[in-house]
């Protein structure tokens, strides 16, 4: 059964966002951060369709919360360390803080993507896709051989697959 | 069980060549040569066409972020190596919660899951053997997906792609079990049948004893012998010439081939090469007889080109390709 989405979603929206925040705070330990992921959690429903029907609204809004916490951090850890990357190397040009958001977005997304890659094969994807070396190169700074290489670049291409298209 | 729809538009086999096309092109090494051999794979079918847009999507998520950002990946292994020592931190205390995580799995095992998550699944490489309750065995090819469904009319092995061979052997009468695929539907009459399914169809080679052959879309039921070939599709059945490879011999580990097209034995050894196996066309009808072992495509293609006016060009082992001398 569907429900009729904007009514059920004032509905969810006035019986539970006060507890949707508490509920994040306690998880993020920042009453901003709370704020923010509790408006996002509702900016996705509102985006969708239609509702499902469900016997615990609270469990499906814990849900997804928990799911825009998760990325939420794991978009500080990679700005954070990409930031360290800013500062280590002289040479490299401060981005704009367009140019900011939009390298640190792509960057969390391939971090997701790529989550559950064992490391060599994680380690070998990136050599390979964001810093272009060849397999040649990459097979002689790991100390693998070439056709490792080639089987890891084939196992990671079949992971993403399955994250994103499957 | 007719699980298999969804996610089988493209099968795993084709998918999977895809991948080794991204992993050839993408090694800062190919060349024009590597080039044409692409467009013309791609040029071949649909499905081709569709798996290489899939492949497509996935490498275009990286391709802004290289060009915006040149320590990235810097980044990126910094963050997986945080991760990595948080996770051992916690080692101990995830081990408490060990006995849930064990229900979960298994709940999720029993879970039906979608159909490419098949019963038994071989790599590009593997052969496996499937010994069934009855005392029939299952043998299956490297690259190849089956499901065991138990029904009122008996056991069927649901082939989704690649080779299997059914070995009724001791099981009585009432317990050998069918072949079916999304083509047809095969009923053992005797013991020992090889059913393979590619991109073109479905092919039957009948060993020992006959095998019923019922093509899905309907149509005649057609009884194939001894030592006989079909071709079973969407159009109907078909009956093919020998083509000079002795069938289910991978079971033994090796392509036995009498006076074979070179083609056709290309064709078997690459089902068991990880990466690139092409050759030119005109080199395909030459004729070939030998046994070479599935386990060691490499040795089998230097042994060709010794007999044979080919020659091998191996940019790496994931990329060969075999031509006229």
């Amino acid at each position: 059964m569907l429900a009729a989405a904007d009514s059920s979603i004032s509905a969810l929206y006035v019986d539970h966002n006060r507890w949707l925040r508490d509920l994040l705070y306690r998880r993020s330990g920042c009453s901003e951060t709370a704020a923010d992921l509790t408006q996002d959690v509702f900016v996705r429903l509102l985006g969708k369709p239609a509702l499902p029907a469900f016997n615990e609204p609270r469990a499906y809004l814990a849900r997804i919360a928990h799911g825009l916490l998760v990325d939420h951090h794991r978009r500080q850890s990679v700005e954070r360390a990409w930031r360290e990357s800013l500062a280590a190397d002289a040479d490299m040009v401060a981005p704009s803080a367009e140019e900011h958001t939009a390298i640190v977005d792509a960057l969390a997304r391939i971090d997701a993507l790529l989550d559950g890659l064992k490391p060599r094969i994680r380690k070998v994807f990136l050599m390979s896709r964001l810093e272009a070396r060849s397999y040649p190169a990459i097979a002689e700074q790991l100390g693998v051989s070439l056709s490792t290489v080639e089987k890891d670049m084939a196992a990671a291409l079949r992971h993403c697959y399955q994250v994103l298209l499957a | 069980m007719t699980a298999s729809t969804a996610r089988d538009d493209i099968p795993q086999s084709v998918l999977d060549r895809a991948f080794a096309w991204a992993v050839v092109l993408g090694s800062g090494t190919a060349g024009p040569d590597e080039r044409r051999a692409f467009e013309a794979w791609r040029a071949q079918s649909a499905q081709n066409r569709v798996a290489w847009q899939r492949v497509e999507a996935i490498e275009n998520e990286f391709a802004s972020a290289r060009a915006a950002s040149a320590g990235g990946a810097a980044a990126l292994n910094r963050v997986a190596e945080g991760r990595a020592r948080r996770r051992r931190r916690f080692a101990i205390g995830l081990r408490c919660l060990l006995p849930v995580a064990l229900i979960a799995g298994l709940l999720a095992s029993w879970l039906p899951g979608p159909s490419w998550e098949a019963d038994h699944v071989t790599d590009v490489g593997e052969r496996r053997t499937i010994p069934l309750p009855s005392g029939a065995i299952v043998h299956l090819n490297s690259d190849t997906a089956i499901d065991i469904a138990r029904g009122d009319d008996g056991v069927t092995v649901h082939l989704h792609h690649g080779e299997m061979l059914v070995d009724s052997g001791r099981a009585g009468v009432r317990d050998k079990p069918s072949a079916a695929t999304m083509d047809g539907r095969f009923t053992p009459l005797g013991t020992r049948f090889v059913v393979t399914r590619g991109e073109a169809g479905t092919e039957l080679a009948v060993i020992h004893g006959r095998v019923a052959m019922a093509p899905r879309g309907g149509g005649a039921t057609v009884e194939a012998a001894a030592g006989t070939h079909w071709r079973v599709g969407r159009d109907g059945i078909e009956r093919r010439a020998a083509n000079g490879l002795v069938p289910g011999a991978w079971v033994d580990g090796i392509v036995d081939a009498d006076n074979a097209r070179l083609g056709d034995v290309l064709d078997a050894l690459d089902r068991h090469h990880g990466g690139l196996l092409r050759y030119d066309s005109a080199i395909a009808d030459m004729r070939v007889t030998g046994l070479f072992r599935v386990d060691d495509p490499q040795a089998a293609l230097t042994a060709l080109a010794r007999s044979l006016p080919v020659r091998v060009d191996r940019t790496t082992d994931w990329w060969v390709r075999v031509r006229a001398e």
